[in-house]
């Protein structure tokens, strides 16, 4: 929907997380400084600050992955979701710090350019348990610096929705990275059991929550796409209580992913595809009036699946009806932003 | 998600959820028994077959060793830990090498080292910059 780049919905709540953020790195790194004085006075302030910013930009990228099955197995979650895009600009900042440190602190000191120093000053890469950890973290680095760089809207826009989420699925490949990191990294010369199980308990909340949507997901796909038709193309989809106010039902009719949309008393189906980087619209709520992406804030017309002007995305739009309270759909699609009369809630 | 993203993340984490913890597990294996501290040590050569001449003090025992006349070996045995925390052993005013941690030191000798008896041994220790033993071996 942005007819240029600059930032999409910068709003109060968006800054309001910010300071959240803000707020939270600022307490985590008071508290980890305190303990690792309480227990290590003799630490060095550079060592201090490698532990702290690797420790928390770590922690961080398990709230990011987090928040994404937590969006889909609750739709509480989704605000978090909204906002994630800053937390994880955040992540890699943190993670830059940690990283710069390391290579003046253990790279800068030689003769050797300190790149080159990091490949080649441990070349035990056929060895598992003396592997060259530090790589794993350079390589975990680099991909979120490729994901901080494109979540600006300059490329939000300009990059095909297909390759910017490729590119921003190598997140699970980072964290994979990380895992190993810890373990062959701090692990293996400290042997800390906080480090230990704090990493094993967070690789296990992560996997978990993870298999626990898209299994969820799977199950409610399979039910949908069972549905039968009632009369006139019209497939009965849930009653009209089902609908939460300003919220969607997702159904999947004959190929067709609609979502169907209950504001103001009234019911209207668009399709569940953002037009801006194909983003879950039935997974947002109605804004303003308009159905805003939960990924983005791309925002349409629920009655024409239109994007407010001076913006053209356009989405199909179904139409839908309400009988003896229960909400039915016809998958047929309506040529992009076709105006449909809106079902009556009630 | 779009059904055809659900399935590509479900798909990753499946194996991400298989690849994992094998990992994690294989790195609590490999942890090693104590924390790697292997502190530095000089490689010990051979002492040469014939003892010429011994000097005890306090602290080390200094050998003059020899294989034949031309080739001769400086042995120091430190019996105790050194007083200062670094000494560098200089033969007639001339560097040898350092002492360390308790244990045997040995010293090769050329023939320039050994052209004018007799020979003046000093240990210093290069932080305080201070002489710590004097030693005159006389051949």
């Amino acid at each position: 929907m942005s007819a240029t780049y600059t930032t999409v919905q910068w709003n109060r709540q968006k800054r309001r997380y910010d300071w959240i953020i803000l707020g939270f790195m600022a307490l985590y790194l008071f508290v980890f400084t305190i303990l690792q004085l309480l227990f290590y006075p003799k630490v060095t302030p550079e060592t201090l600050i490698i532990r702290a910013t690797g420790t928390l930009a770590f922690f961080m990228l398990h709230i990011i992955l987090c928040i994404g099955p937590l969006a889909r197995l609750n739709a509480r979650f989704t605000p978090l979701l909204y906002n994630r895009r800053h937390l994880g600009v955040t992540t890699f900042l943190i993670g830059a710090v940690h990283g710069i440190f390391n290579l003046v602190q253990f790279h800068s000191l030689g003769y050797v350019d300190p790149l080159v120093s990091l490949f080649t000053s441990n070349t035990n890469y056929l060895s598992f348990q003396d592997f060259p950890f530090q790589v794993l973290g350079f390589f975990a680095l680099l991909i979120l610096f490729l994901m901080a760089a494109t979540s600006h809207d300059f490329w939000l826009k300009n990059l095909h929705p297909n390759v910017w989420k490729k590119l921003h699925m190598l997140v699970y490949v980072a964290y994979a990275l990380l895992v190993l990191h810890v373990m062959l990294g701090a692990v293996q010369l400290e042997q800390s059991l906080a480090w230990i199980g704090l990493t094993g308990a967070g690789m296990v909340v992560v996997i978990v929550l993870h298999l626990n949507a898209g299994n969820l997901e799977k199950r409610q796909f399979q039910m949908q796409t069972q549905l039968q038709p009632v009369s006139e193309g019209f497939f009965e989809v849930c009653s009209v209580e089902a609908i939460p106010e300003n919220r969607a039902k997702i159904v999947f009719i004959h190929g067709e992913n609609i979502a169907i949309f209950k504001y103001a008393g009234k019911i209207s189906a668009v399709n569940n595809i953002c037009r801006h980087q194909h983003g879950p619209l039935g997974e947002g709520k109605i804004v303003d009036g308009c159905i805003t992406c939960p990924w983005h804030g791309y925002q349409y017309y629920p009655q024409n699946g239109q994007s407010p002007p001076p913006y053209t995305e356009k989405l199909e739009t179904y139409d839908v009806r309400v009988v003896n309270g229960k909400v039915q759909v016809n998958p047929k699609p309506y040529p992009e932003g076709t105006e449909r009369p809106a079902a009556f809630a009630d | 998600m779009i059904p055809e993203l659900r399935q590509r993340h479900r798909f990753i984490w499946r194996i991400l959820a298989f690849i994992l913890p094998i990992s994690f597990g294989w790195a609590l294996l490999v942890l090693p028994p104590v924390p790697i501290q292997e502190p530095l040590h000089m490689g010990t050569v051979e002492g040469l077959p014939v003892l010429e001449q011994t000097l005890e003090t306090a602290w080390l025992i200094v050998r003059l060793r020899a294989a034949n006349t031309t080739t001769k070996q400086l042995e120091i045995v430190l019996k105790h830990p050194m007083p200062a925390p670094s000494a560098q052993v200089f033969w007639q005013n001339s560097f040898l090498g350092s002492l360390g941690a308790k244990g045997i030191y040995r010293f090769a000798l050329d023939e320039v080292l050994l052209a004018a008896p007799p020979y003046t041994l000093e240990i210093r220790d290069p932080v305080n910059k201070i002489i710590v033993q004097t030693l005159i071996i006389h051949p």
